[in-house]
């Protein structure tokens, strides 16, 4: 093994090898500094998907903030209508001035037997007429 | 006495050439307008060694060729990750290793040896690639055997006399760990070519 230490590599390379190898290794770069349009694409596009997906939570943000101060002033106007004292009667009022009567079943019955007595009508017709109503 | 200084002082002197060559490299590779002058510079200054480091390993030149060009390729990629923690040559040398070791397992070359790399392997040993006898055509086939790792550190040690430490600085491995894997290598060599002959 001594011996073959002292020799030199015993492998050979093609002529001018070496001269060449510099050529082709720039002639690799090259081919990689032109992908690399690539390269700074996908770094483009890398950071416009972050751009829109923070243009897409800043957006949802502020419309949750939105619909928070609705609820807000919504929780606000129900809490003011609930302090208010205000008797049950209110809410029974007619809307919008409308003037309505509410009958009881014993006055329009009342209202059927006089009218019927005025029309003389015969007990079949006044059952019919009361069914009626 | 002297002499030893003189050495020492030659070995600094040459080492401090390397670094002052490696920085002016690299500062050219640095700025954007002189990128491609330097790395040129620093393909001129390293191929031989990255290709005889690989030919040593994988016997065969095309791999060795295409290992040397996917070194340059990963230090083109990789060159502004280098901190400068290490010496260049030694970043560099640590990238060939791997490539070396990456191209290995791939090609499952310890164990056995598909046909076309066989006709590969005896195309290597032709006239027109190789310039040894039967004995060295024994160690080379002996070396083949030896695990990766194990043949990196026994063709550094054993053609480029790299000290040990140096070895273990560019492999990422413990100086005894280099030690011994050397032993081991020179010991399977030594029982395989005394078989043959």
């Amino acid at each position: 093994m001594e011996k073959m230490k002292n020799q030199k590599t015993p492998f050979k390379v093609p002529d001018n090898y070496f001269e060449q190898l510099t050529e082709k290794v720039m002639e690799n770069i090259e081919i990689q500094e032109l992908s690399s349009p690539k390269r700074s694409f996908s770094i483009w596009a890398k950071y416009a998907s972050a751009a829109a997906v923070l243009i897409f939570v800043i957006s949802f943000a502020a419309i949750k903030l939105q619909q928070e101060e609705t609820i807000v002033v919504e929780l606000d106007t129900i809490t003011e209508i609930n302090n208010f004292n205000t008797s049950d009667d209110v809410y029974l009022e007619p809307q919008n001035g409308e003037s309505k009567e509410f009958l009881s079943q014993d006055a329009i019955d009342n209202e059927i037997v006089d009218w019927s007595n005025s029309m003389d009508l015969d007990d079949e017709e006044f059952y019919l007429l009361i069914n009626y109503f | 006495m002297d002499l030893q200084r003189k050495a020492l002082s030659k070995e600094q002197k040459e080492s401090s050439e390397e670094n002052n060559s490696d920085s002016i490299i690299l500062q050219n590779i640095k700025a954007e307008h002189t990128k491609m002058f330097g790395f040129r510079i620093l393909v001129d200054k390293y191929k031989e060694q990255i290709y005889w480091h690989a030919r040593r390993n994988l016997i065969v030149h095309e791999d060795a060729d295409d290992v040397t060009q996917n070194v340059f390729i990963k230090i083109w990629k990789n060159i502004d990750k280098y901190r400068g923690d290490a010496k260049l040559s030694s970043w560099i040398y640590r990238i060939t290793a791997n490539e070396v070791i990456n191209f290995v397992n791939n090609k499952s070359y310890a164990n056995s040896f598909p046909t076309d790399e066989i006709e590969k392997l005896e195309e290597a040993f032709s006239l027109d690639y190789f310039s040894g006898d039967e004995v060295e055509k024994a160690f080379q086939k002996a070396l083949l055997k030896l695990p990766p790792r194990q043949r990196l550190v026994f063709t550094m040690r054993y053609y480029d006399e790299t000290p040990f430490d140096q070895i273990a600085e560019q492999l990422e491995l413990s100086t005894g760990g280099v030690k011994a894997s050397y032993h081991h290598a020179a010991d399977k060599i030594k029982k395989w070519i005394g078989k043959e002959f």
